[in-house]
């Protein structure tokens, strides 16, 4: 007969589970079953897909609650470290969308392809793939892109380089995790890094004083203000609230425009204002004096507020680009995990700061004696 | 096909295991275990041995793993979940109250915790309450290993953990150590937004009026935003920006801010008190009539018609908790070497307390 009551407890598993004690662990899979659905839809729901219908998302929500399952963050921590070890087992794709005005950043001295190397390790380092697309005349139309994405199953955007003219991109937000990198000016508003230029700014600004200058005058172009919420500007204005009133050089701004007549735009301003040592983001200045027969650091000194690699005797600060396409691409990744699509509530910006690099175009000031 | 991602790029870090430190030193994996506990059934010398192999290669027993496979052994049933540690320095200990906008930062914080699968403790520190050696203690009594700053205000208790040794994310607390990830909202653009906002509703003599020690915690983001504000006024509409003094009681600051509207004829007030209008008619000026004001920071339970900036404080200590699990989940402990700041955008909110004017 124990032969028989064997079999029968076997036949029927329900029986059993209803004679032990209640159950006080619940997991995905007594879940999918409360709900009379498939383990992989609740593990979706949970996690808010959009392939889920709202009202089921709900439904299934409420059944976790009902019986208290929670997410188990050892196991989730498991995973992770054997999501790393096995790459193979999860491929995930992630896109860096670029605008087709700006391919040229990614050649010569530019710092666009430090960014795309920091977003690819850090893809690598969590097993995604970052593959390049790039949008607008001549290339893919935003609605075309749109298509790709979803044929490839990509749902990682990470957007990089579109200029102050380019205003939006329209994509269908609602199917993306998204992340911009700079380009704060672009809608709609998602999550951006951005390298800190308030913080650079007021670096340089802090050194060159520690290095013996005091008429500290900042030259840059108005569209770069715009672009960077005028963070330069703002820097060298907080740093000097604190000076006294004869060493508040007034800022150069200069339109693109006028560019051409840097060669005596700049003399000028530096004659007027007794300049000792110019700050700017353009390292292009090196021609202007040049041009202008203006020797460094005799006539002026100079600190260069996103010292390119290829310049490594340079005063200056160094943005840390490939930083924040590292932060980006992670940023991304726990987006994509969690299924955090669309435009977020609020949004929130991540600045990297940057770091002070000694150079030769701005030496140690000599100390005048007075005799 | 789908081509398999290429083989050749960087090996991302992997944590050294029992069994490399087992395959370094030339024992079994089991000895390693019980010499890396002490246990007496390994002779002393070699658990010496074993222990120094193990520091050099950088083994670290992590306490997600150690409650995962105790979690294991006792079948079904789960353990206690891992926690965070929430620490303030207000003076909870001394019977003060948390203010409004720090419970929405906690609030926020432990949902956050919750939905990932964290407890969050919240721990006070200060005379009355945890001081580093006793915190540092309990941390590591407890196996906590993930540590939030929660605001901080400067000219109270402060603690020098050895942070090398935990994950931990800053909510403002600038003023203090880690150099670690901060995450706040963005004062700059707060103060800004406020600004071109009362400038549109017609008022002329906008003034700012903060805490110092709300400045120096927040690296002075407010003064900063109305720097620039001011750089494109003319000089005559200018006023001097009032800081208060540190551990200053709310009657003296309102005497501050009363002589300093009539001083200056402000007509607008910028602060970052909820209990700006309050101050403003104790001493005698009526709002809107007399002088305008705005909070830079409203928060519930907000005075009701109060005009200014809301921030999603709830999403600071969302953000903060994020920034731990990630690497309480990789591993990762102690300050980045290079410490991002992030910030949360604010909305501005109009109000009966500072109406357009004509």
């Amino acid at each position: 007969m124990s032969k028989a009551s064997g079999k029968t407890v076997k036949a029927l598993p329900g029986a059993l589970e209803a004679r032990s004690a209640p159950k006080r662990y619940y997991t995905l899979a007594d879940i999918a079953a409360k709900a009379g659905v498939h383990v992989t839809t609740v593990s979706l729901a949970l996690r808010d897909h959009p392939s889920i219908p709202p009202a089921t998302r709900a439904r299934i929500r409420d059944v976790a609650k009902t019986y208290g399952y929670q997410r188990d963050p050892l196991l989730d921590a498991l995973n992770f470290h054997r999501a790393r070890r096995n790459q193979q087992a999860r491929v995930v794709g992630s896109a860096f969308v670029v605008h087709a005005s700006t391919t040229r950043l990614f050649g010569g001295n530019h710092y666009q392809p430090l960014v795309y190397a920091g977003a690819k390790a850090a893809a690598e380092a969590r097993g995604h793939t970052l593959d390049i697309f790039v949008v607008g005349p001549g290339h893919l139309a935003p609605a075309r892109l749109n298509t790709i994405l979803n044929a490839r199953g990509i749902s990682g955007v990470l957007l990089s380089t579109f200029e102050i003219d380019i205003e939006q991109l329209s994509l269908d937000w609602a199917q993306f995790c998204a992340v911009k990198i700079e380009c704060l000016h672009l809608t709609p508003h998602l999550d951006a890094i951005s390298n800190d230029q308030l913080q650079v700014s007021r670096l340089a600004m802090q050194q060159l004083r520690k290095l013996g200058y005091r008429r500290i005058g900042l030259a840059t172009a108005r569209e770069d203000q715009t672009r960077l919420a005028e963070s330069f500007g703002m820097g060298v204005l907080i740093e000097q609230a604190s000076l006294p009133e004869a060493e508040r050089v007034p800022p150069l701004f200069f339109g693109l425009a006028e560019v051409p007549q840097l060669p005596s735009l700049i003399p000028a301003w530096m004659r007027a204002n007794h300049v000792d040592v110019i700050i700017s983001n353009w390292a292009e200045l090196f021609d202007t004096f040049a041009t202008a027969g203006i020797r460094l650091p005799e006539d002026v000194a100079f600190a260069c507020l996103d010292i390119p690699p290829s310049m490594p005797h340079v005063s200056g600060v160094v943005q840390n680009h490939r930083l924040v396409g590292l932060r980006a691409m992670q940023q991304l990744a726990i987006m994509t995990d969690a299924y955090q699509r669309g435009i977020p509530e609020a949004q929130t910006i991540t600045y990297i700061p940057g770091y002070w690099q000694n150079g030769i175009t701005a030496p140690q000031k000599a100390r005048r004696w007075v005799v | 096909m789908n081509p398999l991602p290429p083989k050749d790029s960087a090996a991302p870090f992997r944590r050294p295991t029992l069994k490399d430190v087992a395959r370094e030193a030339g024992y079994h994996i089991t000895t390693i275990s019980l010499a890396l506990r002490d246990h007496s059934s390994i002779p002393e010398k070699t658990r010496k041995a074993i222990k120094e192999i193990a520091t050099r290669l950088g083994y670290q027993r992590d306490p997600v793993f150690h409650a995962l496979s105790r979690f294991r052994e006792q079948g079904c049933v789960r353990g206690p979940s891992p926690r965070i540690a929430y620490l303030e320095n207000f003076g909870a200990g001394s019977g003060r109250v948390r203010p409004g906008h720090m419970q929405a930062m906690l609030d926020g914080a432990r949902r956050q915790a919750e939905l990932l699968g964290y407890q969050l403790e919240t721990l006070a520190v200060g005379e009355d309450d945890h001081d580093t050696h006793t915190l540092t203690l309990y941390l590591k009594q407890q196996q906590i290993t993930g540590v939030v700053l929660a605001s901080f205000s400067p000219g109270f208790a402060e603690i020098a953990l050895n942070w090398d040794d935990y994950a931990v994310a800053k909510i403002h607390s600038r003023h203090t150590e880690p150099e670690a990830t901060v995450v706040g909202n963005d004062h700059i653009r707060e103060v800004r937004l406020a600004f071109s906002r009362l400038s549109a509703l017609g008022y002329k003599r906008i003034g700012l009026a903060v805490g110092r020690a709300d400045e120096d915690a927040c690296g002075h983001r407010h003064t900063a935003g109305y720097l620039m504000e001011e750089a494109s006024i003319p000089p005559k509409r200018h006023v001097p920006p009032l800081l208060f003094p540190y551990n200053i009681d709310s009657e003296a600051v309102a005497g501050m801010i009363a002589r300093w509207v009539r001083r200056h004829q402000v007509d607008v007030v910028l602060c970052n008190w909820n209990s700006i209008r309050d101050m403003l008619e104790s001493q005698g000026l009526r709002v809107p009539g007399e002088v305008a004001c705005a909070c830079l920071c409203l928060c519930d339970p907000c005075p009701p018609g109060l005009a200014g900036i809301r921030p999603p404080l709830h999403l600071l200590g969302e953000r903060a908790i994020s920034i731990v699990v990630a690497q309480l989940k990789t591993t990762e402990r102690g300050a980045p070497e290079c410490a991002s700041s992030i910030y949360v955008q604010s909305v501005w909110q109009d109000g009966e307390s500072a109406p357009g004017r004509p």
